[in-house]
């Protein structure tokens, strides 16, 4: 199931589904109206047994960064990107499956591991291991990568440039 | 300065030729490729050159005789033989050599026999004069300055224990600075720009006399001088002195300083005294920097490096340390001339040889051992974080 999305495309062999989550084509049935209220990732796979929610960004956009210290700012567009895409997927009744959240980002390997861990705090990862209060996961698990790395790790996956 | 580099069948080589960046050489690898090796030939040829631009060696004989006794004391090889540095086998085909090429494509470097008789044989214009460079070994050196300044332990034993990176370093360090920093500023004013920014690093400065080293927590500072300077100074320091203010009474033991500091305090101590000349582009050798450096000094270190490299000096160096490579990639600066060569060694799997891929674009080094490491770190968090989606 081939997808296009932020100079990217993508070939998800094993999905049931894969969409652009803030579809801006109202006539398109993914259509969503609530782009003003939540933040969003770019694409939400299904797949049999889990759900992903990819994100896609580019680190070397310093106008986005103004004010802000980068690795931080970069860090919590993630978190928020993930937590208010699973309200929405809570409002659609699709919080049935475990949700990963993959992040395709154009930085080396040493930092994208220091992103992942910074990811993985912030977002509850096996909830259900801390307190018996929490029947559900938040997030199954969290992984930062970059275009190559994508390639290598997700081979059912193959992704390349546009 | 060393522009190229070919060695043949000694050590890890077969046959491996580099070229060298007047300004930065980053050299990576997975360990046995050759990384400290290739450190050593290069010190080896640079340093006899050095001994025979100081008039202690003139005759080929001479030379070549140095020349195999310099290579034993840096590898330390099996016997004290020369030939064991050699491979045999490949040798047998193919004389064991080193030439380097200097700034004016001027050759110099020797052949080795590794028949029965051992002999090195000096090539090329063994006239050319070139000043010695610096080795830092990864090793600690400081600590051993006491024991060689007192005259503690012979030198018979030291070279047993040492190898010559190591107490060449320290005999360098142990040359006395003149009293009067000025007057070292005033002959190489570049000098007056970097001890300013080498102390601020490390908020003080190393002093060694004879046995006796601490550390003075303080800073340079620069006074209007009234005093005429020369034409060259003139232009430097643009008329003003400098002198190093000490900002907390007493001084601290070296050895109670960070293992970072000190590495610092090695160029302070070496740019003082007129060791690591930046008038003869000849080169600064550094086995892995990072060894015991906390890597928030390191943008320090990096910061320095680049300002020797401004200030004429040719840096190469050998790392496996991914924060060092960061931050000369993030701190280069074109507009002031910066040049980095990034050297990658490594073993074709194909016929077992080591090869050097060469480039100046840091997101270009390839294979790039230190970004593998974390590549096989991310892979096993993966494994763990998100199982086996998307394979």
């Amino acid at each position: 199931m081939k997808i296009r999305c932020d100079g990217f495309e993508f070939d998800f062999t094993n999905a049931l589904d894969v969409f652009i989550f803030d579809e801006k084509d109202k006539l398109s049935p993914n259509y969503h109206g609530l782009t003003h209220a939540l933040k969003a990732v770019d694409l939400i796979v299904e797949l049999e047994e889990e759900y992903a929610f990819i994100e896609i960004k580019n680190f070397f956009e310093p106008q986005k960064y103004n004010g802000n210290e980068p690795f931080n700012y970069l860090r919590e567009v993630l978190k928020y990107k993930y937590r208010d895409t699973w309200l929405y997927r809570w409002a659609e009744q699709k919080t049935d499956k475990p949700i990963k959240y993959i992040c395709l980002l154009e930085l080396e390997n040493a930092l994208n591991s220091r992103m992942s861990k910074e990811v993985r705090k912030q977002l509850p990862v096996n909830a259900k291991n801390t307190s018996p209060r929490w029947l559900s996961e938040i997030t199954a698990g969290v992984g930062v990568v970059n275009f190559d790395l994508w390639n290598i790790r997700f081979s059912a996956w193959p992704v390349v440039r546009t | 300065m060393i522009n190229t580099l070919v060695v043949k069948n000694i050590a890890a080589f077969e046959e491996l030729h580099i070229d060298f960046s007047p300004k930065i050489n980053v050299i990576i690898g997975e360990n046995s490729c050759g990384k400290t090796q290739l450190l050593k030939i290069a010190y080896a040829l640079n340093f006899t050159q050095g001994k025979i631009a100081d008039g202690s060696l003139s005759t080929k004989v001479q030379i070549n005789d140095f020349l195999a006794s310099k290579f034993v004391s840096l590898f330390k090889p099996d016997k004290e033989k020369v030939g064991a540095i050699c491979n045999e086998y490949l040798a047998a085909k193919t004389p064991s050599s080193c030439l380097l090429t200097d700034g004016n494509d001027k050759v110099f470097g020797c052949e080795i026999s590794s028949s029965r008789s051992t002999t090195v044989s000096v090539q090329g214009d063994h006239k050319l004069r070139a000043e010695s460079g610096i080795f830092i070994p990864t090793k600690e050196v400081l600590s051993l300055l006491p024991a060689i300044a007192n005259g503690q332990v012979e030198a018979d034993h030291l070279k047993a224990l040492f190898d010559d990176t190591v107490l060449d370093l320290c005999y360098r360090l142990l040359v006395k600075p003149q009293e009067d920093i000025q007057k070292v500023i005033n002959e190489d004013p570049r000098i007056g720009t970097l001890l300013p920014g080498l102390a601020s690093a490390i908020g003080g400065r190393y002093e060694i006399d004879g046995a006796n080293q601490y550390f003075s927590v303080g800073e340079y500072t620069e006074k209007s001088s009234s005093t005429s300077l020369g034409r060259q100074a003139r232009t430097y320091s643009d008329g003003t002195t400098l002198s190093f203010k000490q900002t907390k009474a007493g001084a601290l033991s070296t050895s109670m300083t960070a293992e970072g500091y000190k590495k610092i305090g090695i160029l302070q101590r070496l740019l003082e005294n007129g060791e690591l000349s930046l008038s003869t582009g000849s080169p600064l050798f550094w086995d892995e920097p990072e060894s015991n450096m906390n890597p928030k000094l390191m943008k320090s270190l990096v910061s320095s490096l680049l300002e020797l490299s401004r200030n004429g000096k040719q840096i190469i160096l050998a790392s496996h340390d991914y924060v060092l490579l960061k931050w000369f990639d993030l701190l280069v600066d074109k507009g002031k001339g910066d040049h980095i060569l990034y050297h990658s060694l490594h073993k074709n799997n194909a016929n077992g040889k080591i090869e050097i891929n060469t480039t100046n674009d840091y997101l270009a080094i390839y294979p790039n051992a230190i970004d593998e490491t974390f590549e096989f770190l991310i892979n096993s968090e993966l494994d763990r974080s998100l199982g086996s989606i998307g394979q």
